[in-house]
Parts: C-alpha cells; structure tokens; sequence
C-alpha cells in the first residue's frame, strides 16, 4: 500500500495529495514536492525518448531512510507521485507500475467527467 | 605462471619477457554468449614448486598458475638423455597429477653453444626430440625461441611467435580456469539454501573473481561481481524480514559496536576483509567492505556521481536492514555512521574530480549534504547541544559513548585537518563548535538551494534577487582578490567556498566599509552593488533597483558592459543546469528553527534566515502547495518574531536612517519608489531634500518596525489559515493582539496589514435600497464582514473611507447603474476571493480562435488559409511573479474627510454584521474605497473594494406639479387635477399657500372635503390634512399643510372649463357643396381630434418669488355640423352633435334660435324628446324646420344650444352650462326649379337601349329679382332683366350616352315663372329602371368678376366626372370641353390678362332638382342580339 498518492498538474500545483498517516501530512506534502525535482529532471534529461518509448512510468525517483517515492508522468505532464514505505519489500516495480496505470486510468475517468473543469482540485470520494 | 627447468636460463630472460607480454592486446573470447574484449595480459612468473599447484577445491584464483612452462637450453641430446628427459617426465607426471593440462616446453636455442658442440645431429634436433617425446599430439606446445638475448632480426621473429603463442595459451587457460570457476562458484551460489551454507564464504570466493577482473582492468566486470553480491545480501536480509532467516544472517544481527563510517580512501580495507573472511563482519562492516569496493571501481570508472547516488541509497538501504534485521543499535549510533559516511562519500568525491564536473552533477550531492544536516540535527538534539542550556551530564554521559564508538582515527586520515572523523568529533565536544559545523553544513546547502534560484530562469522576477545577492558576492571577490573570475556556475561555487562559511555577512561588512568610507569615490554603480550586497531593502527595492531602473544606477559604461555580460553569461549557464531547488529548499525549510535560533544566538546575520524562508514561501506559494506554505510561514513567523526581539540590531546608524527615511516617505508600507528615490537622493548627496518628508520626531526604531511588521503580517495570514490547528491560530492571532496592546502608549504610529488575511468583505447593504439620499437624510450601510480570526477580536474602529465627487449628472447614471448591478434590495455581494493559489491555467484567458482566408485578390482563388488566435497578447503575456502576494507594496491608508466609521465592534469568528449610520451632506457621488479595521495600532485595510461600490446625495429644487388625474380634461364639466408639490430642500410651513390666479374660462371648484396627503421621500404616507381654500375674485389660495424637507404633498382639486363653441368658420359650412367625396374624406381626418382650450394659470409658490405659469388643456368633447336640407320650397336645417370623448353624455334642452330675431321666421323643431343620450364617439342629428312669411327670407344667424351632463355620474353640484353652437345659414331660398324628362322615341312606347331618346330640361325661375341676384351675370336691358346660366347634363354612372351638345348657356330672364327649356338627344346604355342623368345649373360669370370665384371652377374642373386633360395641346372634341380646358389655361394664364368667362356654383339651397330621384324604364333593343358583359 502507498502511504501517499498525489496528482500534480503541468504547472506543479497539487491536484489532488493524500496520505494515509493524515497526522504526518506535511512530510508527505514536503516529500511529493521535493520529488517534483526529479521528476523535471527525468523528463528534461529523457523527454525525447521518454515520448519516443510511450513510457510514462519514472520509475524510483528518490528512496529516503523511511519512503520510497515513485513518479509517472502522463503524455499531457500530469504528474503522479506514489510514496510507499520502505520496509514494504513486498512491492516491486511491476506492482507500482499497475498501480499507476489504475491511478492513470481513474484520472482519465475524471477528466471524462463533464462537470470538472480541467485544472480544478480532484475530490475523492 | 608457473616456471620450471633451467632458472639461470629463465632469470637471463625473464626481463625481456615480462616487459613484452602484456604488449599486445589479445582478443579474449567469452562464454554466455558475453561479447569478446581486447585485453592485455600481464602475468606473474615464479618459480615450479609443486606444492604450489592447486589441489582439488582450491578456490583461489587469483595465486592459480595457470600455465606451467619448462624452459631447457639444452642442444645436447647426451645431455637431453641424461638428464632433462627425466626431470621433463617427472614434470609432466607432477603436472598430470594435478590434471593440469596447460604447459610448455621452451627451448632455447643458443649459436654459440651451437658451435662449441660439433656432435650435433643435424636431422633430429632437440626439439624435434622433445616434441616426440612428451608432445605425441600437441606439437605446439613445444615452443623454440632463438638467441633471445641477441638483437638479430631473427631474434625477433623468434620473440614474436613465441609470445603470440604464450599469449594464445596463457588466455586458453585463463579462459578454460576462469570459466571452471565461474561454474564452481555457481554450484556454490546453488547451494545457498542448504543449511551450512556462509555468505562470507561465497562472498570471497565471489571476489577473488572481482580481482581477477579487477586485475584485468576488466572493473565494469568487477564491479558487477561487487553488485551481485550486495545484491544477493539485500535479498537475503528481504528475505529475513519476511520471515525467510539463513543462519549464517545471524553474525551480522550482532550488535553494532562501531560505527566509524566508511572507508574510501583506500582501495582494499583490508582490515573488514578480513572480519568478512573470518565471518566475524557486522553488517555494517559489511557494507561497508562493500561500498568502499564498489565506490573503488566507479572511482576508476570515471563515474563519481555515481558513487553519491548509491551512497545515499546505501545509507538509506543500511538503516532499513538494521531496523529490519532487528539489530540493537546505540542511539545516535546510526547518525554518527551516515554523517561520517556522508562527508566521507562529498569529500571523496570532492577530491577525485574536477569542479565541472561537480558542478554539473550537483544534484547527486544535494542530497548528502542535507542528509548529513539532518543526521547531525538530530545527533545535536541528541547530545543537548541545541538546547538552551548545553548539555547535561546525560548528554555528555551519550556524547561519550558515541565518540567511544568512532574508535580512534584512521591513520590514512589523521593527518588531514577536514577530515569527517575530525569533524564530527569537534561538533559534538561544544555547543560553539556543533552550531559552527551545522551551520558550515547548512550553508553548503544553501549554496546550492541559492544555485538554484540563480538558474531558474521561469521565475526571474522572484529569484532575480536572489541572483542579484550571488552578483554582489562575486563583485566582492572583485574587490578583495583584484581577480576576475569566470562566469559562470563554477563561479558561484567558488564564491562561497572562497567566503565560507560566512560569505554574506563578511560581504556585508566590507561594502558597508566601503559604503561608508568613501561613498564619493565608489562609482554609483558600486555603492548600489555594495547595498545590494547589504541584504537591508526589501526584495521590491531589489527589483526595482536591478529590473527597472539598472541602467540609472550603473556609473561607468565599462562596468556596465561587464556587468550586462555576467548576467548573460550567468542565466545561460544556469538555464542548463538542472538543479534540484525543490530539495534545497526543503533542506533549508525543515530545520530552520535550529537555524535561526542558532543565528539569533550567534546575532549575525539573522536576516539569512528570513530571507530563505521568504525566497522558499515565495515558491511554494507560485506552485500552489498549500501545507508546505503554512509551515513555511510558521517557521517565518518564528523567525521573524526573534528578529523583532532582538534588541540590538547591527546596522550602522546611516542604515538605520535610510530605513527611517524609506519607512517615513511611503507611509508605513514599503513604498519602492519611495524607496529607490530615496537612496539615490541619499546617495546624490542631497539629504536636504528628505526634510520635508520627515515628521519632526520619530520614537521607536525603524527597524524594529519592519520586522514587527512583517511578524504581524505572517501571524495574520497563520491566524485566518485554517490548515493550522485551532490552537496555533488562537496563538498567532493572540499574537497580533498583544502587540496592539503593548504599542497603546505609542500613539500616532501604525502598522498597516492587509485585510484579507484577517477579514473578507461578503456583502454590502444600502438602506435606502438605491443607495441614494437626499442632502440631509439619512443613510444606512450595512457590511457582512467574514472575521477569519479563531478567536472574537475587538476592534476599536471599523472605517469605510469614502471618495467624494461632484458630478452633476451622476444621479442619472446612478439610476442606470442601479438596474443593471444591484438587486433590487440593495445588497451588493463581493465574490470571494481569487484562490491564494493562482493556477497559472486558470488564469489564462480562453483562446479566441478564428478562421482566416485571405484570396488573391487577381482572380479571387483561395490562396491562404489558417488560423489566427486573436488574443495571443493575452496568452503569451509574461507571467507576473507572485511576489506581490506577501508584499506590502502599495497598502496605505488614504486620507480623506469622508469616512463612515463604527467603533468599537467585536468581531466574531465568521460573518458579522457591521452597520455604518451616516448623514448625507453635500450633494454627489461617495464611492466607497477603502475599508479598515483597527486594533490598536494595527490597521487591517481592504485597500479597494471591488466591484465599486457607490451612493449619491443629491439636492433638489422644490417643484410643484400640476396634471390630471384622467388622460386628458374634457371642458364643461368637473375635472380633477392633481396638484404635487415635492419640498426638496424647503420645510414648508404653516401658513404657506399656493396662491392661483383665477381664468374667466375655468373655475377652480372649492369641495368641502379637499384633503392633502404629505408623502415621504420613500412614498410613505406621513399625514393628512384638511386644505384649506379661499377664492376671491382674482386669486384662489390654497393652503398647505406643513411639511418637513424632501417630502410630497398631494391633493387634488375639481377645475372646469367653461365650453365654448368655437367659432364657424366659413368652410365648415356644407350648404351646397358641390366637393361631397373631399368633405367627406375631411370629415373623417377631424373625427379623431378635439378641439382643445387652453388655460394658463399661474402660481405664485412660497418659496420662489417667480410665479409658475401651468397650462390645463381642455378638450371640448363634442363637435357639431350642421346643414340645411330643402325639397322644393320648404327648407330644414339639420345639426349634428358628435360625441368625440370617451364618456358617455347625456343631451338635454336642444335648443335652436334666431340670433337675428328676423319677424316672419320660424325654427319649428321636430325633434321628440328632450332628452337624449349619446354614447362615446356616436352622432345625435336635430332638424328644425325653417318657415317664413316674409319674403325673401333673410339670412339665418342661427345658435344651437344643447344642455350636458355626464350620463352615468349622479346629480352634480354644479349647474352646467350648455353647449353651444353658432352658424349662419344664407341663400336658402329656392331660386331655380330644373327638371328633366326622358321620353322614348317618337312612336315608341319605352326607350329601348341603343336608340336615341330625347330629354327635356325645363329650368324654372320661381322668383323675381332678389337681392341675391345682384351679380356679374346679371345682364339689364330695358327693365327687363336676365341672368346667364350654365346647365350641364351629367351622368355620373355612365348609363346614358349625351348625344351632341351636353352643355350650354341660357339665358334666363330674372322673373318668377320664366322657364328655359332644353332639348338634348340621350341614348340608354344598359336596359332596366336608370335613373336619370344630373343636371346642373351654374353662374356664367363675366371675365373680370372677382378672383376668388376662380377657385370654383378649378375644383369644378378637378371633380367633373368628364375626363379633362390638362394639357393644352390635346384636341378635345367637345366645345365645352374646349372652352373649359381654356377656363383652365385663363387660370393658369392669368397673368397675361386674356379675358375669360367664369363659372360659379349656385349654392344648394337656390337649385331645386325636382326629378332627382326619378327612373325611367329603359328596353333592351329586340334585336340586339349580342349580350356584352364587361368584366372588370
């Protein structure tokens, strides 16, 4: 299970950041930020190659003493970030990558919605 | 290898032979299909032993001989036999014991021996020998090598062959030893689920394969062996936490007794190799071992950055394995190994590559060096090192048992003065000496979170500044080193290495040296540098000063070319580079109330602190990221709070002054222009000019001010931010309320906050709901004010401060104005404010796409066509920075006489209602501009109120008015009249009337019961009084009622205007008329309109001396005709009274009399009843019949008089006069009697269609001469007298055709019973009862009789039925005709004098047509045959 899951719009503002431990939701907020750096990084440094392979998965983008951060980036530079405990072993690549691809398509559900407004906070329910 | 036989022979060659070996690469072919390299060998001899060959299960490879080589010189075969046959066998039997298949025999060939020893056999030579002796199948691995010591060509080609074939075995046996141990080292790997099995075992088997790698310089596969095996650990020790345990995991889950970092400063810590091998590692050594391995191989690699990246994966990793291994570790343990480890990994690096190379990849170490600050915060919180008081005994107890565990310093290090080891060991011995490392760390962070705001170029307005503070620390290098350093991102490193770790503050004090020592001779451009470098202005001056106005300040034409170069070259470099600011940022976020507690505490430059804080919340606000910005601002509010605490503040005193000056010249708030002009006034040497600006005195420090500003300023947003708890909110808004009641004793000095981070503005509500008022009255506005504060704050005074304008028509577009934005009650709501979060996409405005084609304009083919987005201004416009969102900029508090205030209120959390009472005064529009609230000295102010919200006062004229109360007045009878009289600004008062002149033609009629109503200015009714009326002969006076300004008094009072019929006019008359149609059609135009009086009736008002002059219009309802009908001799005279109104009326007392009183005349009525009614827009006819006795009559002045009243109203009051009606009746008298007769043919009994009948006319006189007859056509010849008439025989509907002459004159003898007949030819058209045709009789006038007849004959011409052309050159067939046609020229040809005869209509009285009326019976012909039907 990731403890925190956020959808960040192209400009980098917060479409939509929660976490499981609701008490520590600042680091997360901190942590999902910072890893916004890597994110740029990696599609600054493969954007060519990244569109040239289809592939949206980032990959770790930084593993921290407790978390390790995730990243997916959609074709429109939508950007996921998944933070899931370190000591989980259980999870490997292929399991944050189906993740990703379900938070992909849940986010495609909401942008088929008539009644968001593209750009507008994501409410969960 | 292995080298046995002849050892002189070997040593005398060996020199040669290992110095060529290595020489030649040699391809080296793999197996798993791993792709073939070049490698160079290079190779170790010793010399045979067989104790050194490997036994079964010897793991070593890398003491392995791999190929054993016999080298003999021997040419002799009897020394051959002898002895080296035997010692070759028993080497080969050694050989073969071991299953060593990789040998060589070498023999050397020697000429000189050659040629002491004649018994050689020539055919088989040693060699040959040899090879038939021990080489049965492998002939070449005997190998002759010739004179090797010797430098022959010979030689040479020797060397070449035989190495070439040492090479080729040597790698075969490589090749074949490395892959057997590959396989074994895989069995081994195969097994490591059987119970005995050790990691450490397999991890030195492993390696040795990594050396030989290694040793090969094959290091990409060394280090893979190194990665394999961390990798199979980290597996094992997943496997462990999920329940998975391997025995041989239990040595490394002893207890962690040491922790001295890592090690990467030798290439084989040979020391934890040996703890691996004798399994008595611990996982930290282990890692250790293993890092310090893996980091060696990058290292040769080229791959540094690499080793940072893993470092900190590592580090990560080791934490996680010894949480999850459950390893007892000490407390602080853990953080003593990763700082070490991590200054141990910079440093390495540091020292390994060159700064370009760091440069570019600072990313990797950004994240070492926060991890290093965090991992020595906590070792600090750790140890008591951070608290107030330093540690206690506990600590020190701790910080003991930590150093104990670093154990004593490794002796590779011991000489180095920076070393981690050092570090770490001083950090932890003082207070003094932890905060001087943490922040010597902490800085290096900042420098790279400072790097990062110079590179992004996205938000150049924000980072700009801090660009700017990086430009002034490099022109500080410029003036201390006298070196001009390269631009660039180097650069920046450089800068703060060479000024670490305070580069700022050091910066500081040398400009302000400067600044202050010789400010005439520094260049402008400098002292702007050196303040800059100060950090003192606000960041608005900064922009202002570098963005706007750079080329004002820069001095000196070379240096500003310099300058503008460095910025090129700076944003260039930095654009590149990607940086991770975000991290920096949050490095720097995290810890700061360590940070700035430490800088408090060492009081230099505390506004670092500040200023990181202010750079980060300024990102995370520009991205939106809501929590990381309210914890930004907690740590700012923190911050600035020990800022504004701090008593003593080092600034020189000049700074101080500018600040006084800046503060004072744009109000509180930092006004940047104020600010810029001010410095340059300062620094112009004009300080005279600031005088005036100055208040005479100014108690409290300035400074102090600013920041006690800036506090409050964060403490308000923290209180109104609801991701805060409660109780943080409650805290920072009690904040804010302390500091009001401590400056209470401080009067006259403000701190101006925004208002919206303490209130919002929801909504506004005007009474009167129009929001205007008259001067005078009394305005109501109420505000919802949204209180974002936890806690009910009392604010001394809530003030609206309003615009005043004099506008006169605004009262008019206030009106419009209120239509289309209020609501009807009056309530304007404020849409809520714009997310504190701009999403930049929001805020873009929408595309506006539109189609273009363009045509060639030559033959109108499509050549162009595309899309044009119409607002790309719009779209590609630079996108503001966000920094004005925490600034201040621009908030002061307006000034101005016009202010709704409401003191003392307490305001709630959430919506309160606010009411401001005012009395409107001057006449205009007030625009309601700023609202502010007050608490103590600290002043919320809403600087604008959007949308704009305004009332108007106007002043008005007292006015009276006067109109009907129905759609129009009908005369003659009671109408009432509304009389209104708005006050405006005049009270009327108790006496006060109206005074009305009265007009003869309409009374004013004075009821009983006359009541006034006084009216509000809101059209509430206020009273009612009784009016008091007094008439006189002239003047009618009307009392008012009393009433106060802006009111309205209302009565209504009964006029009537007396009818009067208006005056006959001659055309009205119908007698005779020969134009019916044109009266007709006149008739119905006038049907519509009544004839209207008017009445003027002038006011004399009290409060104008001018009197008011109001017309009534009247309508008379009625409208009468008359006309006079006559059959033969006996005459009637018929009146028609239309009703043109909307009233039913009621007629009464018809009534016609002889105004002439002529005796002999007789108006007999024969109307029945005498009273009539006669319904809206209907016609009532009276006839009298006219007798006479007297002849000839005279002319009848006749007045018809008829009594009115309205038919459905009851009796009234008033007596109403009659309606009246004049007109004259003249000629009635029958003069001329025609009458016509048809008779059929002569022998036919009835006139048969198509044949000629005849038609006698016979034109009677009935009287004698009359004075009537007195004309022009009265022609007198011997008392006898006659008249010329016209006759003229018409038939209108076509039914007769007039044969011949249709018209004639006669001549008629003026005598009663002369009679002139006419005979005229008719022919019937049509068969049936026809009715006769006209005849008609007129005047012939002579040509000079008057003008005015002509007008007769002109519309006689117009209206005949007889077509006539008014042409004058058509021929026309009939001589009347003719002669007519030229009546007509004489009319148009008047001027030119020609005499011609006239013609005048006898008016219908005189004419009596006694066959009128009369038919005769027409036949159709018998033989006609032919029926025509004409259709039309």
């Amino acid at each position: 299970m990731a403890v925190c899951i956020a959808v960040i719009a192209k400009e980098n503002y917060p479409l939509y950041i929660r976490s499981t431990p609701t008490e520590d939701e600042l680091k997360f907020h901190y942590m999902v930020h910072t890893s916004l750096d890597v994110v740029d990084e990696k599609i600054s440094a493969m954007g060519k190659a990244l569109v040239d392979q289809r592939e949206l998965y980032l990959g770790l983008l930084y593993p921290t003493e407790d978390y390790k951060v995730y990243g997916y980036v959609t074709n429109s530079k939508v950007k996921f970030v998944m933070v899931v405990d370190s000591s989980n072993t259980a999870l490997r690549d292929n399991e944050i990558r189906s993740m990703f691809r379900k938070l992909h398509n849940s986010y495609t559900d909401v942008m088929c919605n008539p009644f968001y407004n593209p750009g507008d906070r994501i409410q969960s329910r | 290898m292995h080298s046995a036989g002849d050892q002189n022979l070997f040593t005398s060659i060996y020199p040669t032979l290992s110095q060529q070996l290595p020489r030649e690469p040699m391809e080296w072919r793999r197996s798993y299909g791993r792709a073939p390299k070049m490698i160079h060998l290079e190779s170790n001899f010793v010399q045979f032993k067989e104790e050194l060959l490997p036994k079964e299960g010897n793991k070593a490879l890398l003491t392995f001989p791999f190929l054993h080589i016999y080298w003999t010189e021997c040419c002799d075969t009897e020394v051959y036999k002898a002895t080296v046959k035997d010692d070759l066998t028993k080497w080969q039997n050694v050989l073969k014991a071991h299953s060593s298949v990789d040998w060589l025999i070498v023999v050397v060939e020697n000429d000189a021996k050659k040629k002491n020893k004649t018994n050689i056999l020539p055919r088989t030579s040693i060699v040959d020998k040899i090879r038939n002796d021990f080489c049965n199948k492998q002939s070449d691995r005997c190998v002759v090598l010739s004179d090797p010591l010797k430098d022959s060509s010979r030689t040479q080609e020797s060397w070449n062959a035989f190495l070439t074939k040492l090479r080729t075995l040597l790698l075969m046996s490589f090749t074949k030893n490395l892959g057997k141990f590959e396989d074994d080292m895989r069995t081994l790997r195969e097994k490591r689920t059987e119970p005995g099995w050790s990691f450490c075992e397999y991890f030195m088997v492993q390696e040795e394969l990594a050396f030989v790698f290694e040793m090969l310089q094959q290091f990409e596969d060394a280090l893979v062996q190194y990665d394999e095996l961390d990798a199979l650990f980290s597996q094992y020790v997943v496997n462990f936490g999920a329940g998975d345990g391997a025995n041989w995991l239990t040595f490394f889950c002893q207890p962690v007794k040491s922790w001295n970092g890592l090690v990467l400063r030798k290439p084989i810590d040979m020391e934890k190799r040996e703890l691996i091998q004798r399994q008595e590692a611990t996982l930290l050594d282990l890692r250790s071992y293993l890092f310090s391995r893996q980091c060696t191989l990058l290292l040769f690699l080229q791959r540094p950055w690499e080793v940072a990246q893993r470092a900190l994966e590592l580090l990560h990793s080791c934490v996680q394995e010894l949480k999850l291994l459950e390893v007892s570790v000490p407390p602080g343990a853990l953080d003593c190994w990763v700082f070490l480890s991590c200054l141990e990994v910079l440093q390495r690096i540091e020292g390994c590559c060159d700064r370009a190379q760091i440069d570019s990849n600072i990313a990797h170490m950004v994240g070492l060096w926060s991890y290093a600050m965090e991992k020595l915060k906590s070792l600090g919180y750790l140890c008591g090192l951070v608290s107030e008081k330093g540690p206690n005994s506990e600590d020190l107890n701790r910080t003991v048992d930590l150093l104990a565990g670093l154990g004593a310093e490794r002796p590779e290090t011991a000489n180095t003065a920076q070393s981690p080891y050092k570090k770490l060991q001083e950090a932890l011995s003082s207070v003094e000496a932890f905060e001087k490392h943490y922040l010597l760390i902490h800085g290096g962070v900042g420098a790279l979170s400072r790097f990062k705001q110079s590179c992004s170029t996205s938000a150049f307005g924000g980072n700009y500044i801090s660009g700017c503070c990086e430009v002034s620390a490099l022109d500080h290098c410029r003036i201390q080193k006298r070196r001009i350093p390269v631009p660039g991102t180097g650069l920046l490193f450089r800068t703060w290495r060479l000024s670490s770790p305070w580069p700022h503050s050091e910066l500081n004090d040398s400009c302000l040296f400067l600044l202050v020592r010789f400010p005439q001779t520094l260049s402008a451009y400098w002292r702007f540098k050196c303040f800059l470098a100060l950090e003192v202005m606000t960041e608005e001056v900064w922009k202002v000063l570098d963005l706007s106005n750079k080329q004002c300040f820069i001095g000196e034409p070379k240096e500003s070319r310099k300058n503008e170069g460095w910025w090129e070259g700076l944003w260039k470099d930095c654009g590149h580079a990607s940086v991770r600011w975000r991290s920096a940022m949050l490095a720097l976020v995290m810890p700061n109330n360590l940070v700035f507690a430490t800088f408090a505490r060492r009081k230099r430059s505390p506004q670092k602190a500040e200023m990181y804080l202010q750079g980060a919340l300024k990102n995370y606000l520009a991205e939106g990221w809501a929590l990381p910005v309210t914890h930004t601002r907690k740590q700012l509010a923190e911050c600035q709070k020990h800022l504004g605490q701090m008593e003593k503040y080092p600034l020189s005193p000049v700074f101080h002054e500018i600040i006084s000056h800046c503060l004072m010249y744009g109000g509180v708030a930092h006004n940047e222009c104020a600010v810029t002009a001010l410095l340059v006034l300062y620094f112009e040497g004009k300080r005279g000019h600031l005088e005036p600006f100055c208040p005479p005195s100014y108690s409290g420090g300035p400074h102090s001010l600013t920041l006690n500003f800036s506090y409050l300023q964060t403490s308000s947003l923290l209180a109104s931010d609801h991701h805060l708890t409660e109780e943080e909110r409650k805290y920072f808004c009690q904040e804010i309320l302390s500091y009001a009641s401590q400056q209470e004793d401080n009067p006259g000095h403000k701190v101006v906050l925004p208002m919206h981070s303490f209130a919002r503005l929801k909504d506004l509500h005007f009474d009167p709901p129009n929001a205007v008022v008259h001067a005078g009255g009394v305005l109501t506005v109420e505000i919802t004010v949204c209180s974002q504060m936890p806690i009910p704050v009392h604010v001394d005074q809530i003030a609206v401060n309003v615009h005043f304008s004099i506008d006169k028509n605004n009262y008019r577009k206030t009106a419009e104005w209120l239509t289309k934005h209020k609501t009807s009650n009056g309530i304007i709501t404020f849409p809520a404010e714009a997310s504190q979060f701009p999403a930049s996409q929001n805020s873009l405005p929408a595309l506006e796409l539109s189609e273009m084609l363009e045509r060639s304009p030559s033959d109108n083919s499509l050549h162009t066509t595309g899309i044009i987005c119409r607002n790309v201004h719009m779209l590609l416009r630079r996108q503001e920075s966000v920094s004005s969102l925490e600034a201040p900029s621009g908030l002061a508090l307006e000034d101005g006489a016009h202010v709704l205030k409401c003191s003392s209120v307490t305001l709630q959390p959430g919506a309160n209602k606010i009411e401001f009472r005012t009395q409107a005064k001057e006449p205009g529009t007030y625009t309601l501009r700023q609202l502010r609230a007050s608490v103590g000295p600290v002043w919320f102010v809403l600087a604008h109120i959007h949308p704009i919200v305004q009332y108007d006062v106007y002043s008005q004229e007292p006015q009276l008015h006067v109109e009907p109360l129905a759609d129009s007045l009908l005369a003659g009878i009671p109408q009432k009249v509304k009389f209104t009289v708005t006050t405006g600004h005049y009270a009327v008062k108790n006496g006060d009337s109206l005074q009305l002149s009265n007009v003869e033609a309409m009374l004013i009629l004075c009821q009983a019961e006359n009541r006034a109503v006084v009216y509000s200015n809101s059209r509430e009714e206020c009273s009612t009084a009784l009016l008091r009326i007094q008439s006189s002969d002239k003047v009618t006076s009307i009392g008012l009622p009393t009433a106060p300004a802006y009111h309205v008094i209302e009565f209504e009072l009964e006029v009537l205007s007396l009818p009067s019929a208006p005056a006959p006019g001659g055309d009205t008359s119908v007698l005779g008329t020969p134009e019916p149609h044109r009266k007709q059609k006149d008739m119905q135009r006038t049907d519509h309109c009544m004839v209207t009086t008017d009445h003027k009736v002038s006011i004399d008002c009290p409060w104008s001396i001018y009197s008011t002059v109001i017309a009534l219009t009247f309508s008379v309802p009625f409208r009468t005709t008359h006309s006079l009908l006559s059959a033969g001799t006996r005459k009637y005279v018929q009146v028609r009274v239309q009703n043109l109104s909307e009233l039913d009326f009621e007629l009464s007392d018809s009534n016609l009399e002889d105004m002439g009183h002529a005796a002999g005349l007789r108006l007999t009525p024969l109307n029945t009843h005498s009273q009539q009614l006669i319904h809206s827009k209907q016609s009532v006819f009276f006839v009298w019949e006219l007798t006479w006795t007297q002849e000839p009559p005279p002319p009848l002045h006749c007045r018809f008089s008829v009594g009115f009243s309205p038919a459905s109203e009851e009796r009234l009051t008033v007596s109403l006069k009659p309606y009246t009606y004049e007109f004259q009746v003249e000629n009635f008298f029958t003069l001329y009697n025609v009458r016509a007769e048809i008779l059929p043919a002569s022998g036919a009994e009835y006139c048969r269609t198509g044949s000629l009948c005849s038609l006698e006319v016979s034109i009677t006189r009935l009287a004698d001469l009359l004075d009537v007859d007195k004309d022009e056509a009265l022609v007198e010849s011997e008392e006898y007298f006659s008249t010329k008439l016209m006759y003229e025989v018409v038939d209108n509907s076509s039914n007769w055709a007039v044969c011949g002459k249709s018209c004639g004159v006669i001549s008629m003898p003026v005598a009663a019973q002369a009679t002139h007949r006419v005979h005229m030819e008719v022919m019937p058209l049509f068969a049936g009862y026809l009715p006769l045709p006209d005849v008609r009789l007129f005047k012939y006038l002579p040509h000079h009789s008057a003008h005015a007849s002509q007008l007769d004959a002109d519309s006689w011409i117009e209206n005949d039925s007889l077509s006539v052309d008014k042409h004058l050159d058509d021929q026309l067939d009939c001589s009347s005709v003719r002669s007519r046609g030229s009546t007509h020229s004489a009319s148009s040809s008047e001027h030119k004098g020609l005499p011609m005869p006239r013609l005048q209509a006898l008016p219908a009285g005189q004419v009596f047509n006694s066959s009128t009326g009369m038919q005769i019976l027409v036949i159709p012909s018998q033989d006609d045959h032919v029926l025509e039907v004409s259709v039309t």
